[in-house]
């Protein structure tokens, strides 16, 4: 099991760096630079972008540049002339941001909050974990349910439900929801104001959970239908065990072990719906960064939102396999 | 005593013989006939097919040209403020423009529906053929082309098909067809690796079957073997994967236009794909609370799309799975 564990954990770092190499191509293919993104309507002198793109090593060969970002490089101190090792993205320095001509770094701009105004960081990750126990919190009680009355109106109604979100997906269903309760119902403003502690959260976060919410329900029902004709079942029917410790003690346990594993593609789901639940909701949060970054030819940014979201990809699928081998006693990982 | 030959004196065993020998396909598509929701399904893509098609003659008006005076106009059946009323000439009213919403619907179905059908072919072609070739060589080249899988899988794919779609937006590729060919190539990139997992593991236990051990026995190339033998018996569950994968197709253009690197809507009176349903669901989000038919009437029909093609998929699955009979 450690050696299994291990062996994911060092998988992860050559995907970390090739999914950062094509990215920095294809950043780096992109026309234009973060500051001649419109050279119709270039706002600095020639003078100080050279000083600009030497300060950014932006004349150095690729490679050189992709090597100073990802892991490190030798540049003399600006003060004292002293050359140091400048350590890149694996020492957790993601590079400035060109769009602040390098005055604030891109940890800063997506960790750093204030007790008035929380960091983008904050605002993804409480949406996705929100989207996420809205999903786990409905879904596998739906999926039980339905699967408890097989056949009824009920189940026919979950089923179909289910089918027809899990078929939508995010888009369509933020959309449904926008027109729903923002424009017909009027419950919600368009424009959200974030200084209301639940309020604005929750159309983002039913929008983004939704979909999840209808695959777990669906996965569960199936699960349990399966389990239920199990011999272990009969023989303690037979027994004449109580329906509801049936219920609970031998049919669940082992109902919700297939559930654990699409937490990881759910999770998938849930990272990259944020990009556009974000702009869909105004939520002031990472995905939308990422987005407008691509456009101002941000590099470090852009390169920032490839790595952090294969990074958590990662971890997510990692432990999702890891609460499986723990759950279920049959699974070895060699 | 009755011998096994005599038995087939019987007319009743003689009728079945002479009965014609039923297929795996005409099983299925008996079994697809007996369910409706996938009948409804394919009945509603086949009038998408329709309109999308005859767009240019049952349009009213053309989708890109604008009427003076005419902007914003509710839907035909909305008459309840009489400084703008609907009117009957445009049935689902009118655009910030005064372009026909109607008609823009039908053409905007012409774009959807490509855009779920040409990456298909794209993603099929790449992914069937690396399914293939990994499943059937086996060793380090199965190794090889898996981890180049594994890895494409891991790409953020949203993130990716933005910078691509941002990278080769000013180049020639990027404004060939309205943008289209370059959504096409960036969604296309990323989202074979499914199908070739799937193809890759159908390969691997078909392999091992008799039948392919037979025809290997009386020397048919390994070619032949693939395409005539191995290829067919995978077609099944690859048919679900794409009517599973065209809903996705469809909602990932209107993903990349809401978030402004999509396509691009033209005003040349004479394209005739002047607009998609995500330049439509873009346009209405934009325009929410000066006209909310704007995003409505797209959203319903996008819907309509995406559910179609699932609930055929659900009975394509239920048909073709050997396992349900």
């Amino acid at each position: 099991m450690t050696a299994y564990i291990i062996r994911r954990i060092l998988w992860n770092i050559p995907v970390l760096i090739i999914v950062g190499f094509v990215t920095f191509g294809i950043a780096k293919l992109t026309p234009g630079g973060p500051f001649d993104t419109q050279p119709e309507r270039r706002q600095l002198s020639p003078r100080v972008e050279a000083i600009l793109r030497e300060r950014f090593g932006m004349d150095l060969p690729f490679w050189r540049q992709f090597t100073r970002y990802m892991f490190f490089d030798v540049v003399p101190d600006p003060k004292t002339g002293e050359w140091k090792i400048q350590w890149g993205a694996i020492a957790g320095n993601l590079g400035p941001t060109y769009s602040s001509r390098g005055a604030r770094t891109v940890q800063q701009e997506l960790f750093e909050g204030t007790p008035t105004r929380p960091s983008k960081f904050y605002y993804s990750a409480r949406l996705g974990v929100q989207a996420l126990l809205f999903a786990v919190m409905f879904g596998i009680p739906l999926g039980i349910l339905a699967a408890l009355r097989q056949n009824t109106w009920l189940d026919y109604l979950l089923s179909l439900s289910s089918t027809i979100f899990v078929a939508l997906g995010t888009l369509i269903t933020s959309l449904i929801l926008v027109i729903i309760f923002a424009v017909i119902l009027n419950w919600f403003t368009v424009i959200p104001d974030w200084n209301d502690p639940v309020k604005p959260w929750i159309l983002p976060t039913v929008a983004l959970g939704t979909t999840s919410m209808a695959f777990i329900a669906r996965l569960t029902r199936s699960s349990v239908l399966e389990v239920k004709r199990q011999d272990y079942i009969r023989t303690a029917q037979a027994k004449g065990l109580a329906g509801q410790v049936i219920v609970w003690r031998h049919m669940l346990k082992n109902a919700l072990l297939p559930v654990v594993t699409i937490l990881g593609p759910a999770l998938a789901g849930l990272i990259t719906g944020t990009l556009f639940v974000e702009t869909i909701f105004q939520v002031p949060g990472m995905g939308r960064t990422f987005v407008d970054a691509i456009g101002k030819r941000d590099y470090s940014m852009i390169m920032a939102g490839s790595l952090i979201y294969v990074f958590f990809l990662g971890i997510a699928n990692l432990l999702v396999d890891i609460a499986y081998g723990v759950l279920d006693p049959r699974i070895s990982y060699k | 005593m009755t011998s096994p030959a005599k038995s087939l004196t019987n007319p009743i065993d003689i009728q079945a013989l002479n009965t014609k020998p039923r297929s795996l396909w005409s099983d299925a598509l008996a079994r697809l006939r007996r369910n409706r929701a996938a009948m409804v399904g394919l009945v509603v893509i086949i009038l998408y097919v329709i309109v999308a098609i005859a767009a240019p003659w049952l349009a009213p008006y053309n989708p890109v040209q604008q009427i003076p005076n005419n902007s914003l106009r509710p839907p035909a059946w909305v008459t309840d403020n009489p400084a703008r009323m609907g009117v009957p000439e445009h049935l689902l009213g009118t655009d910030t423009l005064g372009r026909d919403v109607l008609s823009r619907l039908m053409y905007a179905i012409r774009v959807s529906l490509i855009v779920g059908i040409v990456p298909q072919v794209a993603i099929l072609l790449i992914g069937v053929t690396i399914g293939l070739i990994s499943g059937f060589a086996g060793g380090w080249l199965d190794n090889l082309l898996m981890r180049f899988t594994e890895i494409v899988a891991a790409f953020p794919d949203l993130l990716f098909i933005i910078a691509l779609s941002t990278a080769f937006r000013e180049t020639w590729l990027g404004r060939t067809f309205n943008g289209l060919l370059l959504i096409f190539v960036a969604v296309s990139l990323v989202s074979w690796t499914g199908i070739a997992r799937l193809v890759r593991g159908q390969v691997l236990s078909l392999k091992e079957k008799e039948f392919v051990e037979a025809a290997r026995a009386i020397g048919v190339p390994t070619a032949a073997i693939l395409w005539r033998h191995i290829l067919p018996n995978t077609l099944a569950p690859i048919i679900v994967s794409t009517s599973f994968s065209i809903p996705a197709l469809i909602s990932a253009e209107a993903v990349l236009t809401i978030l402004g690197v999509g396509m691009r809507p033209s005003v040349d009176p004479d394209n005739p794909f002047p607009t998609s349903l995500g330049v439509m669901l873009t346009e209405g989000y934009n325009n929410l609370s000066s006209g909310p038919w704007l995003l409505s009437f797209p959203v319903v029909l996008i819907a309509g799309l995406m559910l179609s093609f699932t609930f055929l998929g659900d009975g394509l699955r239920d048909a073709l799975d050997p396992r349900e009979r």
